[in-house]
């Protein structure tokens, strides 16, 4: 169960061009604490050692997707109750209803306004956390 | 525009250099896609590298290159998703939108204001 100031992002994303505007978007723009990991392998290895706030996971990936990294990442007990965010292009009704039952607390659409991003991650934390 | 601006600007220009090279990466996993013995390994390496590089065009303001990649990806996604055997015509049909993907990449457009 998650509470209070979201702070340390972990960011799962395969492509490099992602993983670095989104840095500079999540860091510079809206100041949070974040690791990036480039496959769902390395989340697993890094996540209880960076005990994240939240997850935030590309759904497409080369080998383990989002959904089974976070299936994966929900066996860590340190980590287990962390909230996460999926980001993909597929944000159909359904398809999101889909990640909401996977244990996603909301769908972030891609591609992404790197300068909003930050205040869209911020507001879906408020809407289901507060703070 | 504020110094976030200009370093996201600067990597969306990085991006524009590096983008030949990735197209030769994507013609050349195309022409992986393409032989008599192609299947799902191929398809799926073609497949995400068009699908990475969606994401980037778009998330830089390259709305044009990446409306044109995602065609790809929707005439993949049956193949994709198991719905359906890939086939050689719908592979094929790839090719020209590929050839127009790479035309636009020669000098791809940046939506204005994209930040």
């Amino acid at each position: 169960m998650a509470d209070g100031t979201l702070n340390k992002i972990l960011y799962v994303e395969d492509e490099p061009d992602i993983q670095e505007v989104a840095r500079m978007a999540l860091e510079l723009v809206g100041g949070f604490t974040v690791e990036i990991c480039s496959s769902g392998e390395e989340a697993l290895a890094k996540a209880a050692e960076f005990d994240p706030d939240l997850f935030l996971l590309d759904v497409m990936m080369p080998g383990m997707d989002g959904p089974t990294t976070l299936g994966e990442l929900r066996k860590i007990e340190a980590v287990a109750a962390k909230p996460a965010i999926f980001m993909t292009a597929k944000v159909q009704p359904h398809e999101v209803a889909e990640y909401r039952e996977l244990g996603a607390i909301d769908v972030i659409p891609k591609p992404f306004d790197p300068m909003s991003l930050s205040a869209n991650i911020q507001e879906i934390w408020s809407t289901n956390f507060g703070g | 525009m504020g110094d976030e601006s200009n370093a996201l600007q600067k990597i969306a220009d990085d991006f524009v250099k590096l983008l030949p090279g990735r197209m030769q990466e994507i013609d050349a996993a195309y022409a992986d896609l393409c032989v008599p013995a192609a299947a799902q390994p191929e398809l799926d390496d073609f497949y995400h590298k068009v699908h990475n590089l969606t994401g980037s065009s778009g998330t830089f303001g390259f709305n044009q290159f990446s409306d044109i990649a995602r065609r790809i990806l929707k005439l993949l996604e049956p193949a994709m998703n198991g719905e359906v055997e890939l086939d050689v015509n719908t592979v094929k049909s790839v090719s020209p939108i590929l050839e127009e993907l790479n035309a636009e990449a020669l000098a791809p457009k940046q939506t204005e204001g994209w930040l």
